[in-house]
């Protein structure tokens, strides 16, 4: 590709919102690629498109705004770094992506049915009913022991770990749910934060739906874990009361499942990670980057920053810098804390745990049902480790290949 | 004049997996 002042620029399919008086939000639906542009600049990108050259647009721009305007630039930014451009004189230099929601035939109106404003009162007061019944009896609290249904450590091992699985499931579900309500399609998947595994929801298109109206497509996982952790109380609480009756392996379930939920909703309060809770703060104060900016602005206080990051750091918007000024601390804090939380617990105890395991397993004699018994359970416990590994290698392979593409594109 | 954007963060809901 050659990208000269008399290049014809074509555009991939471009969605827009208007942001605020200067501002529009604008991108590509198809890869949930976004950026906040001011409106002079969705006008090039207009004018681009219907087939003006670089130059000439230049030419229009300087005209207007009485100062040279470095459209070049901006069109090897919008090649690049954005990816909205389709083809450069003809020649293709970012393809077409197919798009590809998942359970794409859930419909809005299931969405709706599930999650509107009567139904999250629903929920809440089902949590709220469970809290009150935890705080009024003393009992019913989970505990971390409740994590072992039974007696064998591989029935217990097996069964959390299925119904982990089962209520990720119905988590993802949920924030998928909540969004087609709203008319966005999502993916869901496997990644990390920090250096925990995590299930995920890409919602990304969801910056097309004004602020106020996204919070329904954030809450609605947490909402779902409350729920079946007030249900669980409440059949605790029945059977305690003498108005229905659970067998003991019964109890005992629910008793695992309450602390999994416990766990998976305190999680989602750890904003200095990329969480439910972080995306209804970042919502709230109106951040288009909070995470990243926050990572500009720690590297510029204590490395230097390219001239690119630098310019990037410097167009943050005001009201984001203040806010990244007291969140910046909270990220800092809290992912030392995460690290440490994790080398703490969940590493040691892993390891504490698969060092049992073998040493029960030197008694038994290869491929023994023993033997097969303790191989499973040391898989099962690596799965969320495996799960980071890999998360690991895409993100640094994405990130490999991003750089090499940015780079052969600069060779013009 | 530069054209500057404000990139916009990516939106992907979480929970966590821990056996």
């Amino acid at each position: 590709m050659n990208l000269t002042g008399d290049s014809i620029l074509k555009m991939h399919q471009l969605v827009r919102r208007v942001e605020n008086e200067e501002e529009i939000l604008i991108g590509r639906a198809d890869i949930s690629n976004y950026i906040v542009l001011p409106a002079i600049g969705v006008e090039i990108v207009d004018m681009l498109d219907e087939g003006k050259s670089i130059n000439e647009v230049a030419v229009i721009m300087e005209e207007r705004l009485g100062e040279p305007v470095d459209v070049l630039d901006f069109a090897q930014d919008l090649i690049g770094s954005y990816q909205f451009v389709h083809m450069v004189d003809g020649e293709v230099v970012n393809e077409l992506v197919p798009v590809v929601d998942h359970l794409s035939w859930i419909k809005e109106r299931t969405g709706q049915f599930f999650f509107n404003r009567v139904t999250f009162g629903f929920y809440g007061l089902i949590f709220l009913a469970g809290l009150t019944i935890c705080i009024s009896t003393g009992k019913y609290v989970p505990v971390f022991s409740d994590i072992f249904v039974s007696s064998s450590v591989t029935v217990s091992v097996l069964v959390s770990f299925v119904t982990t699985w089962v209520f990720l499931f119905f988590h993802e579900l949920a924030h998928l749910m909540a969004a087609r309500s709203l008319g966005i399609g999502s993916r869901i998947g496997l990644s990390h934060r920090l250096v925990f595994a995590v299930a995920e929801t890409n919602m990304s298109n969801i910056v097309l739906i004004e602020p106020e109206r996204r919070y329904k497509a954030f809450v609605a996982g947490m909402s779902w874990d409350a729920m079946f952790w007030g249900i669980g109380v409440i059949l605790l609480f029945a059977h305690d009361a003498g108005w229905m009756s659970l067998m003991p392996a019964l109890q005992a379930f629910i008793r695992m499942i309450n602390v999994i939920l416990l766990m998976a909703l305190a999680f989602q309060f750890m904003v200095f990670m990329q969480t439910d809770v972080y995306y209804m703060l970042a919502t709230k104060f109106r951040c288009t980057n909070l995470m990243v900016n926050t990572r500009l602005f720690l590297r510029e206080k204590y490395r230097f920053l390219t001239q690119e990051e630098r310019e990037e750091w410097e167009y943050v918007a005001d009201h984001e810098k203040r806010v990244i000024r007291w969140y910046s601390w909270v990220y800092l804090i809290g992912s030392v804390w995460g690290i440490w939380f994790f080398a703490q617990y969940q590493l040691r105890m892993a390891l504490d745990f698969i060092w049992k395991i073998a040493d029960d397993m030197k008694n038994a004699s290869l491929g023994s049902w023993e033997f097969w018994d303790g191989i499973l359970l040391i898989l099962l416990v690596l799965v969320p480790f495996l799960i980071v590994g890999w998360s690991w290698i895409r993100a640094y392979r994405q990130r490999r290949s991003e750089r090499e593409r940015a780079k052969s594109l600069q060779g013009t | 004049m530069k054209i500057q954007a404000k990139k916009v963060e990516s939106v992907r809901t979480t929970l966590l997996n821990a056996t």
